[in-house]
């Protein structure tokens, strides 16, 4: 599902990100990605979604080339993936509902489809009664809740979330992590960067530690 | 890009950037109205100018002792002439008569003397071709004239040279000055239509950037905000049209109540269907190319990502 082989990348400067990091990472599996501040973690969600090229080395993800692959090709990756962002990135001027309908609607999928799937969707995450409402009106909670819900409507085979907990206090935390938990428990792949330990060890998940650009620890 | 998103993502610009779209709006509209001004002044002094050139003539004076197969050779090569509107002929007898009825009212006794001798030559008045331009009527005159030239008969041709002259350079100068005047505002008004798209757009880079990260396509990104720039544009050049029309209805009004000795109110014409739509066309094409080159600069499939870094 997930393989990166020898990959390097560097950043002018130079700065070494990444040094030599391969991983494989089956379907279904849940992963925890940790390290400290400025260990390379950023820069391996981004190879992992599409959203930086490595220097050298190979990255697939659900069966993208993403090391050779083209804007055109990165924007159909992007569609069969589910990213999830510390700070949302909700669209301001649109309802909960229509937020959670843009991954369907840019896939083309009739209206009658989209509605039903962005109704189950949102019940799944506890949000239906929010769903005429805009994301300035909810909590961070549950605004997170509906970036979930945007990065799942499209039952993406990967789910890969960037200190998805990391806005939030513990109680919401806790929250969220078992809405991905379940998510796991459905057969999507799921891949987590968080700098919490607390959350990880509070669960019993596979964890790669990254520290200076290398893995330091994969169990 | 279905057209139904393109006109919910219109509806939903304005209902949440509200004031952008209304300052983007005003400053098309305020630019395309300077322009369709200065095209509408333009084109209406060119018709006044044009129709104060149709009064102008040329007299080919006769000699007295021209014969009349000469005379006719003038008139064929006048009358062949597909720059020669009119040729009329004027006899001694004709103009005499013409001069004392100007003359009756500052001489009485002129009517009635039958000494008075006759100075007067026989002439053609010709006038020019209504498709003659108003800028070449001295070219065309003299051009006509030097035709004559080789003709039998005639003592003297007369258009008000200097008078022509001078109107044509200055119609001519003001037909190029025209051109430029208005290719300075449309180039103007490019600068500015493109300054306020882009501030518009820049304010909604952050709905470019998710739209990239969910996976949407350059061209389904583009689309809605190239479609809504057209739209603006298209409004923007009516809400033009309509304040130039309102400002004719004045001229015309004015015109006729306090300058109507100067009858100048029937040559005023306001944009045909043709320039209306010519307008209103490049009104939605410089919108919409004033949204696509901005759109163009921040949404490269990257974008998102770099705000992630």
């Amino acid at each position: 599902m997930i393989l990166f082989s020898h990959v390097y990348k560097t950043y002018p400067g130079p700065t070494h990100a990444l040094r030599d990091v391969s991983l494989e990472i089956d379907k279904g599996e849940f992963i925890f990605l940790t390290g400290p501040s400025g260990a390379g973690k950023t820069t391996l969600f981004r190879m992992l979604s599409g959203f930086d090229k490595p220097s050298s080395g190979d990255v697939r993800v659900a069966g993208y080339d993403l090391t050779k692959a083209r804007s055109g090709e990165i924007a159909h990756f992007r569609r069969r993936i589910g990213v999830v962002f510390q700070d949302f990135r909700l669209l301001k001027g649109r309802t909960v509902f229509e937020n959670v309908a843009v991954p369907l609607e840019i896939r083309g999928e009739r209206p009658g489809q989209v509605r039903r799937r962005v109704e189950d969707i949102l019940e799944q995450v506890g949000l239906a009664y929010k769903s005429p409402q805009f994301p300035e009106q909810l909590s961070g909670g549950e605004q997170q809740r509906v970036a979930i819900a945007r990065a799942l409507v499209h039952q993406p085979g990967v789910l890969i979330a960037d200190e998805p907990t990391g806005n939030l206090d513990s109680a919401l935390s806790g929250e969220i992590m078992d809405l991905l938990e379940k998510v796991n428990a459905q057969g999507t792949t799921v891949f987590v960067a968080t700098h919490d330990l607390g959350l990880v060890k509070r669960r019993s998940k596979r964890q790669i530690e990254i520290r200076g650009g290398q893995i330091a620890m994969d169990r | 890009m279905r057209l139904n998103e393109c006109l919910r993502g219109f509806r939903r610009s304005w209902v949440h950037h509200t004031g952008m779209q209304l300052a983007t709006l005003s400053v098309l509209a305020a630019t395309f109205t300077v322009v369709a001004f200065v095209l509408s002044v333009s084109s209406n002094l060119k018709n006044l100018l044009s129709h104060w050139g149709e009064s102008a003539r040329m007299s080919v004076y006769l000699e007295d002792s021209i014969a009349p197969g000469d005379r006719n050779k003038v008139r064929e090569v006048l009358q062949s002439d597909a720059r020669v509107g009119s040729v009329e002929y004027i006899a001694k007898e004709k103009a005499t008569a013409a001069f004392k009825e100007k003359m009756a009212s500052h001489a009485p006794d002129l009517l009635a003397d039958s000494e008075f001798a006759n100075p007067f030559p026989a002439s053609y008045q010709v006038t020019l071709a209504k498709d003659v331009p108003a800028g070449k009527i001295a070219e065309t005159f003299e051009a006509i004239s030097a035709g004559l030239d080789p003709l039998k008969g005639i003592e003297d041709v007369l258009y008000g040279q200097s008078w022509v002259r001078n109107y044509s350079a200055f119609v001519a100068a003001l037909s190029a000055s025209g051109w430029l005047i208005v290719l300075i505002l449309v180039a103007g008004s490019v600068f500015v239509v493109g300054n306020s798209v882009r501030a518009s757009i820049s304010a909604r880079r952050d709905e470019i950037e998710i739209l990239e990260l969910v996976g949407a396509t350059q061209s389904m990104i583009r689309a809605p905000f190239v479609f809504e720039g057209a739209l603006m544009g298209l409004v923007a050049a009516a809400v033009s049209l309509a304040v130039n029309f309102g400002f004719h209805l004045w001229e015309v009004k004015l015109l006729r109540a306090s300058l109507a000795f100067a009858r100048m109110a029937p040559d005023l014409a306001f944009f045909g269907f043709a320039a209306s739509l010519g307008i209103l066309v490049s009104g939605a094409l410089v919108g919409a190319a004033g949204a696509y080159f901005t759109v163009r600069r921040i949404n490269d499939g990257w974008s998102a990502s770099q705000r992630v870094a």
